[in-house]
């Protein structure tokens, strides 16, 4: 067979190798500025585009998307062309790939900042971004499958298989995950909704861990590592076994990330067993990798880039077994919420992948540009500081996190909360958000040592841009199976085979937790009680989430006592039928808020309360670490928008009429202008056309739909009393009148400010014997009557009644003027 | 490939190592480790008892049933709501004392002020005019019930009965304490 000679593209690795370096500093700086946010809340600035609720998912994009989307591109770029000995497939596109995604991560700067966001975390980019995303995964699919199908290897090495099945998972993910419906050029509401959209959001969440932060690290892995160690791969059958009861099992695990919410049990079940059964499969590649050293241990000791390996695959297989121990139900409850959740993130995302992506370019660049690493010393320096920073990082958060969780469960032996107010428990931790900040400053002073050592080398080198390569063709011709051979050796001959086998075991699990929501109605029991949103209340809604509430404020109440005494009535699914997005949120930096429309709930504030606080947390708490919203207070609600999002809620099945999107914004002023009304009752002049209306009317709405249905139904008929003529009785009616319904309604029923008038033949809600009692019974809990049932005997009840009935038609000076319709009482009634 | 010093373990390897290089990468083709096999079957197993004791069998409670419990266990540890406590003024300074610390600790000061003298959110306390009553038994269901309309919190649902005794006698106590800074009355005048 003839040698053909051809050329190894290095200038696209430099590329993706200087974007992953520069990248990964951007997002480790934004990282420390979000840090220091939580330990001071002063370093949000009071600016809107510089608050933590926007800046946190620029982090997370960062590295993620940025940091190590780049790596692995550098990675596949670099291993790719050597594992198949030929260039890439196409110059054009490998250009087209790069420039494409680094605009993807500009363009996601700049409209995360601007509060462009779907809210779905590490999926929050606007749909134009999201089809520019889909598009460039598809080129890089197209450049890396063109590749594979010129190659001159007639097997595809292990490594392959994981690019190929990243490749595929991530398609598959980004696309289903990303559909919406648009309302404008920057904004749209997911087609899922509630519970639909938690789960499908959590089988890209976790999945996206999965497929963009592991698979291709392992590929990455499988090629770095025994080039440096120059020793051969442990095991090619736990190559085989690994890799494909990996891929299988991991993406059937996605609800483990909404343990003890509104999820459907048998889901749930779904998220803990395959999370269990992934121990193994993980732990295979770790295995696979360390065994790999053996006999080569001396050189951990001499290469850096081997050190930094050993470390990640050492902390992979930590961070492995830590996932499926917290997808423990048992686990989850007392983690969850918790900065937990933070630290295993960041024992994966800064020992795994930056360890890994250290690792592979202290190899790589020195590689291209054809010289020795400038400093093995400074080499070591960066990983001994980095990793004491992971160190300083993780052990605070694990600390805070358990010191935290065991706070908010915590009963005195009355069978009260030990820490009602949450404000306590966010106190008890800062002190390890203070370490935190010192743990992420040693990693970026780390990454400064990697980044002077790194230019040095290159000053010092000469950088090969074309690397000459041989190789002898394939023979045509050379599908069939041949004799002895085992279907796997076979299966790594055929790519497209071997895809289509990735992409059906991605297919089951995914379709297994996904699909039967899409189809049966009855695993989302639709509370009849449920209201669609007002469009005040949804415009505030898309504030809410424009601000990033999600990222510190969980919306579902788990169904746990320390949760219910905290906040309310536990979370069901049908409350959400109407949330697209969901906010469930992951993360109780602050309390939960599912329930702070629940007027005389434990969570409940007043919308002056709301006004203040968002105006100022400091004010109202000094220790409160809440970003200030004043802009909510100076910006004007854009209303303008309110028929397309109308409209887009109703394409998606919300029960608006017809023409509602037209006639939406009278009833949104009308709404506005109450609000403002009662802020101004209580000292606060502000204009009902401003953000912070919109805002409360929002958090006035969460929970509130639910209590009908928990509290009163079936709404009970009350039995009325009959009423009471004699003297004495009326007496006591009388003083119990005095006590305790003159505040609001006169001493003489003349009503106030705050009540209405009692003695005209003018009601609000009704003037029937039964309807007067009702109210007295129930209140009218929203207007802020007390439901008098609560605080008075059944006998004072009737006294009061009586006593109130008996001086309708009677007249008062300064009386309130009347409210309601007529009706004037017969004797009779 | 002679790295190792081993030559034994050399000879075993090159036994094992299959014909094709990648790049130069070899690999081996050793046995999977058996303590590995272990582990995936046992997790296996554990999983399939898990889906039939909790679902198919439905030995274990869901979720609802758990919360259930949780409560009714609360429900019966608990006595101290049980059992009211009479409605006394608690004059003695140990519980004065309390009082005031429960007036520190439950945040009461931010509304009421440091001396209940009252500011822009809540009203004066030391003064004798009072908007929900002044008699002990007002006060007492006024912090139990609070008025979450006007943002008064409820403490029913954090505080013993006693503690409530204990905050509300010390409110009363403040009664013509003429702090700085009151506010103005408000409400009804005691008699």
């Amino acid at each position: 067979m003839e040698v053909e000679k051809f050329y190894y593209d290095n200038k696209i690795v430099k590329f993706f190798a200087y974007a992953t370096i520069f990248w990964g500093v951007v997002g480790m700086l934004v990282g420390l500025l979000i840090a220091l946010q939580l330990a001071f809340p002063f370093f949000n600035f009071k600016i809107e585009y510089l608050t933590y609720g926007r800046i946190r998912p620029i982090h997370t994009n960062a590295m993620i998307f940025a940091f190590v989307g780049n790596a692995i591109f550098t990675g596949v770029y670099h291993s790719m062309q050597r594992l198949l000995k030929t260039p890439m497939y196409s110059k054009v596109l490998s250009y087209i790939h790069f420039w494409g995604w680094q605009i993807i991560i500009g363009l996601a700067a700049v409209t995360l900042a601007l509060g462009f966001t779907v809210s779905k975390e590490y999926a929050e980019l606007e749909w134009p971004i999201d089809i520019l995303i889909a598009i460039v995964w598809i080129i890089f699919g197209i450049n890396m499958f063109g590749t594979i199908a010129k190659r001159r290897v007639d097997h595809l090495y292990v490594a392959l298989w994981f690019y190929i099945a990243s490749w595929v998972a991530v398609a598959i993910l980004h696309i289903f995950n990303s559909f919406a419906i648009p309302v404008s050029f920057m904004k749209s509401y997911p087609i899922y909704a509630g519970i639909q959209d938690a789960l499908v959001q959590w089988w890209y969440g976790h999945n996206a861990v999965a497929f963009f932060l592991t698979t291709p690290f392992l590929g990455l892995m499988y090629y770095y590592l025994p080039k440096e160690a120059n020793r051969p791969i442990y095991s090619y059958r736990m190559s085989i076994l690994h890799f494909w009861t990996l891929i299988f099992i991991y993406i059937w695990s996605g609800p483990h990330h909404l343990l003890y919410q509104a999820i459907p049990d048998w889901a749930q079940t779904l998220g803990v067993v395959f999370s269990i059964m992934l121990i193994a499969p993980s732990w295979g590649g770790m295995i696979n990798g360390l065994l790999t050293l053996r006999g080569a241990w001396d050189k951990v000791r001499q290469s850096p880039v081997l050190k930094f390996m050993v470390v990640a695959v050492t902390a992979y297989g930590m961070a492995t077994f830590e996932g499926p121990m917290l997808a423990i139900k048992t686990v989850n409850s007392l983690t969850h919420f918790t900065d937990w959740t933070i630290a295993h993130v960041h024992i994966a995302g800064m020992a795994w992948n930056g360890f890994l992506t250290f690792s592979m370019l202290y190899w790589l660049v020195p590689n291209i540009f054809r010289t020795k690493l400038y400093s093995i010393k400074l080499a070591n320096y960066h990983f001994w500081i980095a990793t004491l920073g992971i160190v300083l990082y993780a052990i605070p958060l694990y600390w805070a996190a358990v010191t935290q969780s065991l706070m908010w469960k915590e009963f005195t032996e009355e069978g009260f909360l030990r820490y009602p107010n949450f404000m306590e428990t966010v106190v008890q931790i800062l002190p390890m958000y203070y370490t935190r900040v010192i743990g992420g400053v040693l990693y970026l002073t780390g990454a400064v040592f990697f980044i002077v050592n790194i230019v040095k080398t290159i000053r010092q080198g000469s950088f090969l841009a074309y690397e000459e390569a041989s190789a002898a063709a394939l023979p045509p011709k050379r599908g069939k199976r041949l004799m002895g051979e085992m279907i796997h050796g076979w299966l790594e001959r055929k790519p497209i085979r071997f895809t289509f086998w990735v992409i059906i075991a991605l297919l089951v699990g995914s379709v297994f937790s996904n699909i039967p929501f899409m189809i049966i109605k009855t695993n989302d029991p639709s509370l009849a009680a449920v209201k669609p949103y007002t469009p005040l209340e949804l415009q505030g809604r898309d504030i809410y989430v424009r601000e990033g509430c999600y990222t510190c404020h969980s919306q579902i109440v788990r169904p746990f006592r320390s949760e219910t005494e905290r906040y309310g009535e536990y979370s069901k699914s049908g409350e959400f039928i109407y949330d697209h997005p969901f906010q469930w949120g992951s993360r109780r930096t602050g309390p939960d808020l599912a329930r702070t429309g629940v007027v005389g709930g434990k969570m409940y504030k007043t919308a002056a309360w709301h006004f203040n606080h968002m105006y100022n947390p400091q004010e109202m708490n000094e220790q409160s670490i809440m970003p200030a919203y004043p802009w909510l207070i100076s910006n004007k609600l854009d209303i303008s928008s309110t028929p397309a999002k109308i409209r887009a809620m109703l394409i998606l099945g919300v029960p608006y009429a017809d023409d509602y999107p037209e006639r939406a914004n009278m009833d949104l002023m009308k709404q506005a202008d109450s609000i403002a009304a009662d802020l101004k009752v209580n000292g606060i002049e502000v204009s009902s056309d401003r953000e912070i209306i919109a805002m409360i009317a929002y958090l006035h709405k969460l929970g509130r739909d639910l209590i009908p249905m928990t509290k009163n139904t079936p709404e009970k008929e009350i039995d009325t009393p009959a009423l009471l003529s004699d003297q004495p009785s009326l007496e006591a009616g009388k003083l119990i009148f005095t006590n305790n319904c003159a505040a609001c309604h006169g001493a003489l029923g003349q009503g106030n400010a705050i009540g209405p008038n009692l003695i005209d033949n003018f009601w609000l809600h009704g003037s029937k014997d039964s309807e007067i009692y009702k109210s007295i019974h129930n209140g009218i809990p929203a207007k802020g009557m007390q439901a008098w049932k609560d605080l008075l005997t059944p006998a004072q009840l009737q006294q009061v009644y009586s006593f109130t009935v008996s001086i309708i038609g009677t007249t008062a000076p300064d009386s309130r003027a009347p409210q309601g319709s007529e009706s004037i009482r017969t004797k009779t009634e | 490939m002679n790295n190792t010093e081993n030559p034994k373990e050399d000879k075993e390897e090159k036994g094992l190592l299959l014909d094709h290089d990648f790049d130069g990468i070899q690999e081996l083709d050793n046995a999977i480790p058996r303590w590995f096999m272990y582990l995936f079957v046992i997790t296996i197993f554990i999983c399939v008892f898990y889906v039939f004791h909790y679902h198919f069998f439905k030995q274990g409670p869901n979720q609802d049933e758990e919360y259930a419990m949780e409560m009714a266990a609360a429900a019966a540890a608990d006595s101290s709501r049980a059992n009211p406590v009479e409605m006394i003024v608690l004059n003695d300074p140990a519980s004065l004392e309390a009082g005031k610390k429960l007036f520190q600790d439950k945040l009461c000061y931010s509304c009421h002020g440091n001396s209940g003298e009252g500011n822009v959110i809540g009203p004066n306390l030391t003064d004798v005019y009072w908007i929900h009553g002044g008699k002990f038994e007002d006060i007492l269901k006024l912090i139990t019930s609070g008025v979450p309309q006007k943002g008064m919190a409820p403490f029913g649902d954090q505080l013993s009965e006693k503690a409530i005794h204990q905050v509300a006698s010390f409110v009363l106590s403040l009664q013509g304490s003429n702090p700085p800074n009151a506010r103005d009355p408000q409400g009804e005048k005691a008699e």
